[in-house]
């Protein structure tokens, strides 16, 4: 399956400092036809019919998150954009705000009209302070030609945590909290943003709302599988020729994107969505990407040969026990367990015990906290030891040699 | 067809249990008689979720939801000490237990430590989840109403919602982030008797004794431990809101270059936050830094895909160049280092930013001559 460009339909062909260049690109005309001609309700139908997912990691229905919040009774709704993209191995929001800001405002004007929302947020992590400006310039454009008389849309920029880009966290950090998330429900849709009903998006998602909008649900379930429709964009690194954002159908082989694409050669392994991500072994390479599979918030990190997976996984958990906002027993605490574990593995102070351990701890931490990020955060560790399992047990049987010979007052080196 | 008004049912543990609208699985399951451990829970209180020991087994559910804060409903079948819960439930135990310093074998008052009691009833052995540096903070003694000893404190928050909720007082608050996060008061002062005094509802609410009555004071007398009453501070009309704290906090932080307690003070004073509310917002924010006035801010990612690159040996030339560690400031003032998450330019790893700019495809060499342009 080739790439295909919806996302970043005016990525490098429009300025994105112009409004009148993104018109001239056919910019707002989805807009217009959905103000123009259609009800709040048809509009929902429409992203519905689509079957657009959300693009931020979770992919639940756009259409019915829209229908949750467009059917709550409430005189005063919210639409939040979440630019808060703090996923390792993530930067395709940056690429995208970077190079077309209209289009994120149309799409986020078009899904205002369809929840009723009035009012409308871009929260924009702190580090992309630079893009600030351009997106406020962008509304202050649109608003002047007209595009936002029935919502207000202001930046509102993160101060630095990871945890900010999950939603309930997010909310706190606008309503001035502690970016700690929220137990659900209730889900946002029905009670979100000072209790009011509130959309967030991700980037992505609200990119791909104009192009359904202007040429109809067909022509976008038409593209990708069976629960994933439309196309995704991915942000490569890692250990490839040409690192960068691609846009591929949805169910488009991993080898197609990360060797066709990117370029990378003797894969040992690939984590795919972030330090939370799956990590697959490279002979898995013909994986399709897609919600049924594995996609995440869209990273995709190629680790070759030379790498040694649990080096990589100790930098996992090195940033999760970083940004864990510390609200619930197993995250806060459990990562803190975990980090020991890899901190130890990692100096040659393993031992086979903590193989055990790690699993036990998995578990405890992906069943009982309170948000995606603890649920998640063992994914790594429990990928890692399914597929690169020798790995640790090499490694902490070296380790036991080193020990031993030391004891008796000899030297060894490995 | 006949309808007749139907009472809502689910079952918890096999039997089967009728519940009003909005009641929490907690609250059904108590009036049934079935028993959910908790600790963070305050009856009368809204729920916080933090504790996770009410956790339940709701089939169908992907992980185990919180009693407390999880509403039951229609059909819902919770299963409440399946071999599944009990196991997590324990791991969840083991990781307070691991995470506090605690002395439980030597101390007398044990026995009245709620985390003790849970450990023995759900038969925690040696704990397997070891932590190796857990929370630990001298003995505060300097209040004669409030003793805190916080290496005991298992931030399970029940005395901020007691101090803010029964009290009406609103001095204590969490504060940073993670494993470091902490209970704290002021901008992480000692507990002081200019405001908090003649008082210690919290101390009844305190499950592990990370908070007592000094010795020579005695026991609040129970009358206004009324457990319940809500007395909650509205803000003047006029006042910025919360809404606005984080703009005024970065506001203050790109003019002054960092926050001290005395801008923290005058910002809680112009959204009429507590200082320690205050305090612990900006403490959990990376880019709110509390300390070091610098013109430069130099932030470098130390994630997998810049790690991959040699992101290491740039941190080091990086050192090497300015002649500080991370979370430094050279002597001149000029340039602060730190080695922070993800920056999203892994395109470019490894990368830094120094302020706003990123600067990417960065090698040792690279280092001095990006410097001198500053």
């Amino acid at each position: 399956m080739p790439e295909k460009r919806i996302a970043l339909r005016n990525c490098g062909i429009v300025d994105p400092r112009d409004i009148a260049s993104y018109r001239k690109a056919g910019g707002f005309t989805a807009f217009m036809k959905a103000r123009d001609t259609m009800k709040p309700d048809q509009i929902i139908d429409e992203i519905k019919k689509s079957g657009l997912t959300g693009r931020g990691g979770a992919g639940f229905s756009c259409g019915l998150k829209w229908e949750l919040a467009g059917n709550t009774k409430s005189s005063r709704k919210y639409l939040i954009c979440n630019a808060d993209e703090g996923e390792v191995g993530t930067f395709k929001d940056r690429y995208i705000l970077t190079h077309d800001p209209y289009g994120l405002i149309e799409g986020m004007c078009i899904a205002g009209l369809a929840i009723g929302a009035t009012k409308g947020f871009i929260y924009l992590r702190a580090e992309y302070h630079a893009l600030f400006n351009l997106l406020s310039d962008a509304i202050v454009e649109s608003k002047r030609n007209g595009f936002m008389s029935h919502m207000d849309i202001k930046v509102f920029e993160g101060a630095g945590a990871y945890i900010c880009g999950e939603e309930s966290a997010l909310m706190n950090s606008i309503e001035g909290r502690r970016g700690e998330s929220r137990f659900k429900p209730p889900y946002p849709p029905i009670q979100g943003l000072w209790g009011r009903p509130t959309i967030i998006n991700n980037v992505e998602t609200l990119m791909n709302v104009p192009y359904i909008i202007k040429n109809g649900a067909a022509a976008f379930s038409a593209i990708g599988t069976g629960r994933s429709k439309g196309t995704k964009v991915f942000s490569v690194s890692g250990d490839v020729e040409r690192p960068g954002v691609y846009e591929l159908t949805m169910g488009s082989s991993l080898n197609e994107l990360v060797v066709d694409l990117a370029g990378a050669q003797g894969i040992k392994a690939i984590q795919i969505g972030g330090a939370t991500g799956n990590i697959l072994p490279g002979r898995k390479i013909d994986t399709p990407l897609s919600h049924e599979t594995c996609l995440g918030s869209g990273a995709v990190v190629v680790f070759n040969q030379t790498r040694n997976i649990v080096d990589i996984v100790h930098n996992n958990i090195l940033f999760l026990h970083d940004e864990s906002c510390g609200k619930c027993t197993p995250c806060r605490d459990g990562l803190e367990a975990m980090k020991e574990i890899f901190d130890r593995l990692v100096k040659g102070e393993g031992i086979q015990e903590d193989i055990r351990v790690l699993e036990e701890l998995s578990k405890v931490m992906s069943l009982a906290s309170l948000c995606g990020l603890g649920q998640a955060a063992p994914v790594p560790v429990m990928d890692s030891l399914k597929f690169f399992r020798e790995e640790y047990t090499n490694l902490i049987q070296q380790s036991a040699y080193v020990r031993n010979y030391t004891a008796q007052g000899l030297s060894v080196t490995l | 067809m006949f309808k007749r008004f139907k009472k809502k049912t689910a079952i918890i543990d096999g039997e089967k249990v009728t519940f009003r609208k909005g009641a929490t699985i907690l609250e059904t399951a108590r009036m049934a008689g079935i028993e959910i451990p908790t600790l963070c829970h305050m009856e009368n209180h809204p729920p916080t979720g933090v504790c996770r020991v009410c956790v339940v087994e709701v089939e169908g559910s992907r992980t185990l939801p919180g009693a407390c804060h999880t509403p039951i409903t229609e059909g819902m079948v919770i299963h409440t000490r399946s071999p599944k819960v009990l196991a997590v439930r324990q791991g969840v135990v083991e990781l307070m237990l691991s995470a506090h310093t605690g002395n439980c074998v030597n101390d007398p008052n044990a026995e009245s430590c709620k985390l003790h009691n849970l450990a023995s009833d759900h038969e925690v052995g040696a704990p397997r989840f070891t932590i190796t540096h857990p929370r630990f903070y001298p003995i505060e003694e300097k209040n004669p109403y409030v003793q805190r000893n916080l290496s005991k404190c298992i931030l399970c928050r029940r005395c901020i919602t007691a101090c803010e909720e029964i009290a009406g007082k609103n001095i204590m608050s969490i504060g940073y982030r993670g494993f470091k996060s902490k209970i704290i008061a002021g901008c992480d002062t000692s507990l002081t008797t200019d405001e908090c005094r003649n008082c210690g509802i919290c101390i009844e609410y305190c499950p592990t004794g990370a908070l007592s009555h000094p010795e020579n004071q005695h026991a609040v007398p129970p009358s206004r431990m009324t457990s319940g009453t809500t007395v909650k501070k509205q803000p003047p009309p006029g006042k910025p809101s919360r809404a606005e704290l984080l703009p005024l906090l970065k506001k203050e932080v790109s003019h002054s270059g960092c926050l001290s307690a005395e801008t923290m003070k005058l910002v809680a004073g112009k959204t009429d936050l507590s200082i320690s509310e205050t305090f612990g917002v900006s403490s959990f924010y990376a880019f709110l830094p509390r300390e070091g006035n610098t013109t430069n801010r130099i932030r470098i990612c130390r994630c997998v895909p810049c790690f991959l690159k040699q992101g290491a040996s740039v941190i080091t030339s990086l050192q090497k160049e300015l002649g500080i560690h991370p979370g430094g400031i050279t002597s001149d003032g000029k340039f602060s280092l730190e080695v922070v998450s993800c920056i999203g330019a892994c395109d470019q790893a490894p990368a830094m930013m120094i302020n706003e700019t990123v600067y990417g495809n960065l090698s040792p060499d690279k280092i001095s001559e990006i410097l001198q342009t500053y």
